[in-house]
């Protein structure tokens, strides 16, 4: 049977395909609708009562301007995305802490934009000094698990698949110490069907040994947060998934430990290269990129400098934050965007096939326009459905009185919004975001994901020390979509790792399946495209991590569909 | 405001301020510069160079990007052809990601003084962010024959061409550019790639190192290292040294790492010899470039600490003389 004549599969899929309701987004509307932002923050209301505390004392500890992150995924597999918020509070071993009780927060989404604190009920409120974390069915029982990053040991949240969740981090070996973890990626690196967990570290840091650092302005010195640079770095960790519910640490058998002066703070899992496996992209703060290719067997060769990631056009090592994957120019290979500090541009890694990367930021004109801000979460996403990856940045700086030493900057900072114009050149549309884009927030985590049904793509900002932002598309005259579940039956439950591609009116479309991306967090496994105007999608095409192939044709827009691995 | 056209004593009333604004510039008084060159603005609109001038300030020492521009629109409307004004709202529209506005702005400025260096390397890096290549390495290409010593111009020529995948030309350009500079590090960086291209795989090997090297030798300059990490910056000096020993810059780093290690010395022997090596290496930087004031600053310092009066009071008037030849040729451009 040829790998893309799965007739059987097609069959099975149509059988399966459930659609969701599509609420009014223009499509087939003749009559246009009234210009408005693209953008309108939806917090009020919805019953998200979150908001993230650092816990600050003055003292400038770095861990406490760095957090938290957020997650999108349906906890309860009831068919939409519920939201997790990860949180901040005391730092640990901080004389003079300020005592404030706080836990991660769990939503779940009710429908219409309403949401309910599930946290106690569902047991996830985990405690720890709170950066990031992501998503994934672990033990393959069908419901999605939690793992959840700190400023200390880690914490693995089982789903028991009724709405509440166990503590399966020390079972599973995976709380990685008392080090400071922060992004964190669920992939499967040796092909065996279980998901392997990548965690990111970014630096040994002590806080009652910590050193501190200050600035002289106007003759007096004042305390401020230490750049990295004073730190050494803490070097990552890839765990290996044996399938029984436990872990171990393969770091160094995997290839993944040649370079020990990382600073990890973005990562993401994707099979740049396109031989079928996910390779590792990790974006550190002012140290070279790291890039770890595949080798296919569940071990990893450092191409960091040959692969043109590691340092930007001018050979510089950036501060790197946030980190996304999407192929933006259209060449069916996925290319990275990597959010920095002020001063430094966004940059954007295309990639010229087999995963050697050119710097393409200037003439997709997002480098000049982000040098006033500081990038921490990025995500490429079709947010007008027209068929190409759009991307939305979320700025923030770490330090609070940065206006003290450079007039130019402020704290808070306002979120950039570009789009696409097809053919990987963006334009800059933040004002037409409306003031859900345009106002100025300390934002840190974004997860993207379609929050209201309606098929488009929204975002979710966690903000430093204040509530987050629940940024509803509302966009005028959007495009078509359609929207795939996939369900792996070799593969991974979820297909972590799927590659979709689809083709209609002549065009071809890449999409992934990726787990943990921007900063700190996770947004919704569910794989989305835009289709612009076009009302059939002819062929989709999924590359399972397994490495089976599925081929579906002729399938409706305006809704999901959910796709099963075929067994053959 | 005054109405109407102003007098000859208010137009002497606002050059008055306009000097005031230029002195307090020179003081690094901001703010009192803003001040007078808005009040000899108040006084006479037309006074172009206070608006050019108050432009600069915001900018330049305040980093205020719209007030900076509100100004050198102001300075254009009083005079469209001003290049200065033209230059830098080409600048900051660059900055901002406006390319088609600043492309006009820059093409203006420079038919306008075809000499002007900082037009043509913006006006070819917005080219470049237009994708029109050819036109971006021909103002790169102008800009190299005005200043034919400065390494940017080649370094962007370069760029341009590793775009055009011309490599050859990318790698005399970067090469030039190298040759002006020995430590370009973002020169090594691309020179690495287009090597790689042309199958000089020895050559790139070695781009690729000293790229490395000089990486390991940046960082914030508030960080104080620990001594094995002052060692492990040594040892990158030393090696890039070998392979490039007429990096002036570098052994000015090598000499702030041997100053450092000093600090950090387990004896009084260590120390002395960290030191002398330290002095052997500014002294070798300012060999190499006799306008090396970093160098020159650390060896009066280091000539005090080490109780050489003398030999620090010596370094000190050839301070002075570089400082004022400096600020000499600064004044010679503002005026061009």
């Amino acid at each position: 049977m040829s790998r893309f004549g799965g007739s059987g599969f097609n069959a099975r899929c149509v059988a399966l395909c459930l659609s969701i309701s599509i609420l009014a987004t223009g499509c087939g509307d003749e009559t246009p609708p009234a210009p408005q932002d693209w953008f309108v923050d939806r917090l009020a209301g919805s019953g998200i009562d979150f908001r993230h505390v650092t816990g600050a004392t003055g003292q400038k500890h770095l861990p406490e301007t760095m957090g938290s992150g957020v997650a999108l995924f349906d906890y309860d597999r009831d068919g939409d995305l519920d939201c997790y918020f990860v949180q901040g509070g005391n730092l640990p071993g901080l004389q003079g802490s300020p005592g404030v009780q706080t836990t991660n927060r769990l939503y779940r989404n009710e429908g219409g934009l309403r949401f309910v604190d599930v946290t106690e009920e569902a047991g996830v409120g985990d405690d720890g000094y709170g950066m990031g974390c992501v998503v994934g069915d672990i033990d393959g029982d069908g419901d999605l698990d939690l793992y959840v990053t700190n400023f200390g040991p880690n914490r693995l949240y089982l789903n028991r698949g009724d709405g509440t969740f166990e503590d399966g981090t020390e079972k599973a070996g995976v709380g990685a110490g008392a080090s400071w973890s922060s992004s964190a990626v669920f992939f499967d690196a040796d092909g065996d069907g279980h998901l392997d967990l990548y965690v990111c570290q970014y630096v040994v840091y002590r806080v009652g040994l910590s050193r501190t650092c200050e600035d002289r302005i106007e003759g007096k010195l004042v305390r401020s947060y230490c750049h990295p640079d004073v730190f050494p770095a803490a070097p990552d960790v890839l765990f290996r998934n044996r399938g029984d519910g436990t872990f171990e640490d393969i770091t160094k058998e995997a290839g993944v430990y040649e370079r020990e002066n990382g600073k990890g703070l973005g990562v993401v899992a994707s099979d740049v290269d396109g031989d079928g496996d996910c390779d590792l992209l990790v974006a550190n703060d002012s140290k070279p990129n790291f890039f770890y290719r595949n080798l296919g067997d569940g071990t990893f060769r450092d191409d960091s400098d040959t692969s043109g990631f590691a340092y930007n056009e001018l050979g510089e090592a950036e501060a790197g934050m946030g980190i996304d994957a999407g192929d933006v120019d259209g060449d069916g290979d996925f290319d990275l965007i990597l959010v920095h500090y002020t001063m430094e541009t966004n940059t954007l890694y295309l990639n010229e096939g087999d995963a050697i990367f050119r710097d393409g930021t200037g003439p997709a004109r997002i480098g000049e326009p982000s040098l006033m801000y500081l990038g921490f979460g990025a995500g490429f996403a079709d947010l007008d459905n027209d068929g190409d990856l759009d991307l939305h940045i979320a700025n923030g700086h770490i330090m609070d009185n940065v206006g003290m030493f450079y007039s130019s900057q402020s704290f808070a900072q306002p979120d950039l919004l570009f789009e696409n114009d097809g053919e990987g050149r963006f334009q800059n549309r933040s004002t037409e975001g409306g003031p859900a884009i345009q106002t100025p927030r300390v934002s840190r985590g974004t997860a993207f994901g379609d929050l209201d049904g309606d098929g488009d793509i929204d975002i979710v900002v966690q903000n430093s020390n204040a509530a987050p932002a629940l940024l509803i598309n509302q966009k005028a005259g959007i495009g078509r979509w359609i929207a795939f579940d996939l369900v792996g039956t070799k593969s991974n439950r979820d297909g972590i790792g799927a590659r979709v591609t689809i083709e209609h009116g002549g065009r071809t479309q890449v999409e992934e399946c990726r787990s943990g991306t921007s900063y700190l967090s996770h947004s919704a496994l569910r794989v989305h495209f835009g289709v612009g105007s076009s009302t059939r999608v002819d062929r989709v095409r999924v590359r399972w991590p397994s490495g089976q192939e599925d081929l579906i044709e002729s399938l409706e827009v305006d809704r999901m569909h959910r796709l099963i691995e075929t067994e053959e | 405001m005054a109405c109407g056209d102003p007098s000859d004593e208010e137009r002497s009333r606002a050059r008055l301020h306009l000097d005031a604004g230029l002195t307090a510039l020179r003081r690094q008084e901001v703010d009192e510069a803003i001040e007078e060159l808005t009040a000899a603005i108040a006084i006479d609109p037309d006074l172009l160079e206070a608006r050019y001038r108050l432009g600069l300030a915001h900018l330049t020492n305040k980093s205020d990007v719209p007030a900076a521009r509100e100004a050198l629109e102001a300075a254009i409307q009083v005079d469209p052809d001003h290049v200065p004004s033209l230059v830098k709202l080409g600048e900051i529209e660059f900055n901002l990601g406006e390319y088609e506005s600043a492309r006009e702005h820059l093409l203006h400025a420079t038919s306008l003084d075809p000499g002007s260096f900082v037009g043509l390397m913006f006006l070819g890096k917005v080219f470049d962010r237009l994708q029109d290549w050819e036109r971006a390495a021909d103002a790169f290409l102008r800009a190299a024959e005005i200043l034919p010593d400065r390494a940017s111009a080649r370094f962007w020529l370069g760029l341009i061409r590793t775009r055009q995948e011309r490599w050859i030309e990318a790698a005399e350009a970067l090469e030039a550019a190298i040759e002006r500079e020995r430590s370009h590090s973002s020169a090594y960086h691309q020179l690495s790639r287009v090597q790689r291209e042309l199958g000089r795989a020895e050559a790139a090997e070695r781009s690729t190192r000293i790229h490395a090297l000089l990486q390991e030798l940046t960082g914030d300059i508030r960080v104080r290292f620990e001594r094995p990490e002052l060692l492990q910056r040594r040892d990158a000096a030393l090696e890039l040294l070998e392979l490039v020993p007429d990096a002036a810059n570098v052994r000015l780093t090598l000499g702030d790492t041997y100053l450092q290690l000093a600090e950090s010395a387990p004896t009084s022997g260590v120390k002395a010899q960290a030191i002398r090596k330290a002095e052997g290496a500014y002294l070798e930087a300012v060999t190499l470039n006799p306008d090396e004031v970093i160098a020159r600053a650390r060896l009066r310092l280091l000539y005090e600490q080490t109780g050489r009066p003398e030999e620090a009071e010596a370094m000190t008037a050839v301070l002075e003389r570089l400082r004022e030849e400096s600020m000499a040729r600064r004044e010679e451009e503002d005026v061009r």
